[in-house]
């Protein structure tokens, strides 16, 4: 049952990875690469809070959402001089210095080492034991995630996110400054993903720079086109299958040395499958130009 | 008659092409202008500089006797510099509606506080512009594509939602980049009643068009450009009758047309 509840804890934490990333993806039409970048370093700025200061969690939370909100708006800079594929480019560059101090900057971040022994989370002074307690914390998460962004694509600033998806300058042509709101982008996108990755390593305990790679990345965007692009309910349907497919795996009784590479290939197919029967992801309704 | 934007001296040039070459020209207020002239003359360069799009390489440009020192396009815009363009330019992905609603002011509703924590503030302004939405809409017969999205639209159709929308937009000075192309004859009656109706409601129109005859017919003051040169100004009867707007443009034959 554990497990079962373990595999809900980690497709909400995605979830939550997946929707903020299709806030600036999906819905600002800003191809971006590096979202494991956000993640990590909200995991990281809370777990060493924790671990140094003794902060409680929900210190490093806020504190994670804060620094991954200020990469965020560090890394919206190449976006507003950048398009299409040098954006992808330079923030999946982003992505790979922000893996690169976490794995070398050992003084701090005990480098491959990772750090152990993170504290868990409590709540009004006791301590969240038990995976179905988190599971409640992370999906009031999930909650307050779909609560703002939906609010926030739903609205007249969201609707100009779409126009600068759909043609940049005819959005400026209407008076829109189009950087602003690539910089509001990318930090609250951002800081959604702080979010989830203060959550991930108060709930693992244990976190390391292998967990926040370009592969990482890689999956979250994966997540975002196979629901659908500019649907957030396509954000928790894909992140959800994505977890929860590779899982199924191991009830075929397959060794990890197979399964492992199998779940790869079986995310390559389901992109190419998706790609020719429905390109506009599942639940999507809009279409890569 | 004053004047409401100055341009002086603007050149721009690409790579050795000289698609401006130190035109001036001042643009009087509450009238309509056309800019004419043959293909490559210029005239687009001039509204994608006038817009911001472009940078000049000299000149300068005033409005309402100051000289603008940010010429970023969404700056020009909330100054009262709207344009459409030659290649009509929609959110295509988005209903007819939402294009509008885009360029319509919405300082209440547009921050992102608003969106979060004050939605009833936002509907009520949402709701407004809806309503003026439509009615922009309905001026072109165009109210029952409300929900469509624009790129379902003919391309007639996406270029009367692309005027509706700067109507929208309710800036002073409107910049047309071919409205009448592509439309029907008597679709090109009611966009000359409208652009004359937006007259006697004060608004400034330059407009480029190579329907000859709507130009003569509708301009107060037209200025002919060739090779990113103005090689004349003046009202219509003017530019009817002179030599070098014949040779360039017009055409020797132009008692046939005109």
């Amino acid at each position: 049952m554990d497990y079962v509840l373990h595999i809900m804890v980690i497709a909400s934490i995605y979830v939550i990875l997946a929707m903020s990333l299709n806030l600036i993806v999906g819905f600002t039409g800003l191809p971006a690469l590096g979202h494991a970048a956000f993640y990590g370093i909200g995991a990281y700025t809370s777990a060493l809070l924790a671990l140094n200061f003794g902060a409680s969690p929900w210190i490093g939370l806020i504190a994670g959402a804060i620094t991954a909100g200020l990469l965020g708006f560090v890394i919206s800079f190449p976006a507003l001089r950048l398009k299409g594929d040098y954006l992808a480019l330079a923030t999946l560059g982003a992505g790979v210095i922000v893996y690169s101090i976490a794995k070398n900057w050992v003084a701090v971040t005990r480098g491959p080492m990772g750090l152990p022994g993170i504290p868990g989370f409590t709540f009004l002074g006791y301590p969240l034991d038990g995976v179905w307690a988190y599971l409640i914390l992370v999906l009031a998460f999930v909650g307050l995630t779909t609560f703002v962004i939906g609010r926030i694509v739903n609205s007249p600033f969201g609707r100009i996110l779409k126009a600068i998806r759909e043609d940049e300058i005819g959005t400026q042509a209407m008076g829109r400054d189009v950087n602003y709101y690539k910089v509001m982008v990318f930090m609250i996108g951002a800081a959604f993903a702080g979010v989830a990755g203060s959550l991930y390593a108060h709930y693992i305990t244990f976190i390391d720079p292998s967990s926040f790679t370009l592969m990482e990345s890689i999956t979250i965007l994966l997540m975002v086109v196979f629901g659908g692009l500019g649907s957030l309910r396509g954000s928790m349907v894909g992140a959800v299958i994505l977890v929860v497919l590779p899982e199924l795996l191991r009830f075929l009784g397959m060794p990890s040395s197979i399964a492992a590479p199998l779940r790869q290939m079986i995310y390559g197919l389901l992109l190419v499958l998706l790609m020719i029967k429905r390109p506009q992801g599942l639940m999507g309704h809009y279409r890569f130009k | 008659m004053s004047t409401i934007l100055q341009i002086s001296n603007l050149s721009k040039s690409f790579d050795g092409i000289q698609a401006l070459n130190r035109v001036s020209l001042d643009l009087p207020r509450g009238k309509i202008s056309a800019v004419i002239g043959p293909n490559g003359a210029g005239k687009t360069t001039l509204f994608n500089v006038l817009t911001g799009f472009l940078t000049p390489d000299e000149g300068e440009v005033s409005l309402g006797g100051k000289i603008i020192e940010d010429m970023r396009p969404h700056k020009l815009a909330l100054l009262g510099i709207g344009r459409t363009f030659q290649n009509v330019r929609l959110f295509a992905q988005m209903t007819v509606l939402d294009n509008l609603l885009l360029a319509m002011k919405n300082p209440k509703g547009v921050s992102l506080w608003a969106a979060l924590a004050r939605p009833q503030i936002m509907q009520a302004e949402e709701h407004a512009n809806r309503a003026r939405g439509l009615e922009l809409l309905e001026l072109f017969r165009l109210a029952d594509k409300a929900g469509e999205l624009a790129e379902n639209l003919s391309s007639g159709q996406s270029k009367l939602v692309e005027f509706a929308r700067l109507l929208a937009l309710n800036t002073d000075i409107l910049l047309l980049d071919e409205p009448m192309a592509g439309l029907y004859p008597e679709m090109i009656e009611t966009l000359k009643k409208t652009m004359q109706a937006l007259i006697t409601q004060g608004k400034t129109i330059l407009f480029v068009e190579h329907n000859i005859n709507v130009v003569m017919d509708i301009s107060d003051h037209i200025v002919v450009l060739n090779h990113g040169q103005k090689i004349a100004e003046g009202p219509p009867q003017e530019i009817r009758k002179d030599e070098k707007v014949i040779e360039a443009y017009l055409g020797k034959r132009q008692d046939a047309s005109a």
